[in-house]
């Protein structure tokens, strides 16, 4: 995962925001104390978001309250804590996620990269073994993701083959979130949908460093630099699985955290394809045409 | 909680809200959950369940309006004398009205209603389509393989369409759906499905409508706040105390 799933701070009400915050920082708190201090470095927001969708789906009471940071222990924080499983849950995935990623960095890297990777295996493997021991099921899921990423890449096939297995990994993790069958199938197609959309944001993101690097890249065939044509197709790509990542969510039946958990996914099309870095000197505020009822 | 209590949580209204506000509630809900969003979808059959439930929450609702609170019901129902006049009337008139809406929202993209009109060049067709509507899409490709490169035409590339549009692989379903307009425009069933994904790819009609605060106009929103946000939320933890 790759930390494509924030909200857009902009839109939230200060309390949700507030609340965000303290998923963020109680998912941390969680962290530590089931999987170790080397796990919270995995902490990211697409795992704050998978607590949240768990706690919401399974009807889970959470409290925040106030207290500590663990990194800034001069800071005093709002903590969300759950009752039940939803932040245990997402710290695995967090966990395991993590760990696979740094045993597929030490299979195709520089040696520099390589040797962090190796120090922070070290580093996370007590915590990847209290997870796995927990979740099977997500250790072995992952596993197999990453053979089938190898084997997609082999066979080349253009962007659907591409994105099957991390659409398939996330499509999979998402149905272990509730228990109904009705919502397990909606979240099936939901997770894939998700998987699908980050994936394809990914590659159009990397493909310059990819191509500089020689690294696969399903958008590699159609690169064309600086081209409005190649990120004119890009986009409609992610459009295209935007739509239907919607259609899927608007039947998952949410409880808690509702509202931001709409704002995560329905402005998780306006993140732009990286150009370059734009900073806003200024800009226009345009008046808005109301139409009349 | 009483039934209505629930009938109004569907609708996502308060039960002291006016007939328009639940009407209004009723019309964006029912835009959401509508079958020719979700057509050859795999939600398909849950979204029909959800616009079912949604109708029969607005039906019972306004029923019980009409009828001065919980008509019918164990609770006491007074009526004025002359609404007893012609009993039937008003029922009729709830049924008509029921009925109107109905046609309004069946979908316009009804695939069996075609299927009985189309004769199929080749018979093989008739057995994949078969199998694409029971769900049963290894099967319908197992067919679809048998045919020859020279031998697809339209229809081979819409059911291939259907198939991958119906396994989430989106592209590929873009382009045969594209192929099978490009060669029989006039077919109303692919023009639909080409139609929607084109119009999904580009935006350009407004099935986004509804999701979220997309009347954002200034230009700022599309900043990014990450790299103030990696550093753990410090900075924003003062602005906050600031302000």
């Amino acid at each position: 995962m790759f930390g494509y799933l924030q909200p857009k701070r902009e839109d939230l009400k200060i309390r949700d925001y507030r609340l965000y915050k303290s998923v963020y920082c109680g998912l941390c708190k969680q962290m530590k104390k089931d999987y170790g201090l080397a796990a919270t470095l995995t902490l990211s927001y697409d795992c704050t978001m998978l607590a949240m969708v768990y706690a919401s789906l399974n009807k889970e009471e959470c409290i925040v309250r106030q207290g500590r940071c663990t990194f800034n222990p001069l800071k005093k924080c709002m903590f969300c804590r759950s009752k039940e499983k939803a932040f245990h849950f997402a710290g695995a995935v967090s966990v395991i996620m993590a760990y696979y990623k740094l045993s597929d960095t030490i299979d195709d890297s520089g040696w520099g990269k390589r040797l962090l990777a190796r120090w922070g295996k070290i580093g996370l493997l007590s915590g990847m073994k209290k997870a796995s021991a927990a979740y099977p099921a997500i250790r072995e899921r992952v596993c197999r993701m990453y053979q089938d990423q190898q084997k997609a890449e082999q066979k080349d096939d253009g962007i659907d083959t591409a994105a099957e297995p991390t659409a398939a990994l996330l499509s999979d993790l998402c149905t272990m979130l509730s228990n109904d069958d009705g919502q397990k199938r909606i979240l099936g197609v939901f997770g894939y949908f998700l998987g699908r959309l980050i994936y394809i944001k990914d590659a159009a993101d990397d493909i310059q460093k990819d191509i500089k690097n020689g690294n696969y890249n399903p958008f590699r065939d159609r690169y064309i630099e600086n081209s409005d044509d190649f990120r004119q197709y890009c986009t409609e790509a992610i459009n295209l699985t935007y739509s239907q990542l919607v259609l899927a969510y608007d039947l998952i039946e949410l409880t808690t955290f509702q509202s931001i958990i709409d704002n995560i996914i329905y402005t998780a099309d306006r993140m732009p394809i990286k150009k370059h870095k734009e900073k806003y000197a200024e800009y226009i505020v345009k008046p808005s045409v109301k139409f009349p009822k | 909680m009483g039934k209505y209590d629930h009938y109004y949580q569907i609708l996502g209204v308060s039960p002291y809200a006016s007939d328009d506000e639940i009407k209004q509630a009723y019309r964006s809900l029912a835009k959401k959950y509508h079958p020719d969003r979700y057509v050859n979808s795999p939600l398909a059959e849950s979204a029909s369940e959800k616009m079912k439930e949604i109708n029969n929450a607005y039906d019972s609702i306004m029923d019980m309006r009409k009828n001065g609170g919980g008509a019918g019901k164990d609770s006491f129902n007074y009526r004025y004398p002359w609404e007893n006049y012609s009993p039937d009337r008003g029922r009729t008139q709830a049924k008509t009205k029921e009925r109107t809406k109905v046609d309004f929202y069946t979908s316009y993209y009804d695939s069996a209603e075609v299927d009985k009109k189309q004769s199929y060049a080749d018979a093989r067709f008739r057995e994949s389509r078969a199998y694409i509507q029971k769900g049963d899409y290894t099967n319908a490709r197992r067919i679809l393989d048998t045919f020859l490169p020279t031998e697809r035409d339209g229809e081979w590339h819409y059911q291939m369409g259907l198939i991958s549009y119906a396994g989430g692989r989106m592209e590929e379903a873009y382009n045969y759906f594209s192929a099978a307009y490009d060669s029989d425009p006039f077919n109303r069933e692919y023009a639909a499905m080409y139609d929607i994904l084109r119009q999904r790819r580009t935006r350009s009609k407004g099935i986004f409508d509804y999701a979220g605060t997309s009347d954002c106009n200034s230009e700022v929103c599309r900043e990014d706040f990450w790299c103030l946000e990696a550093c753990c939320c410090c900075l924003l933890d003062i602005a906050n105390r600031w302000l």
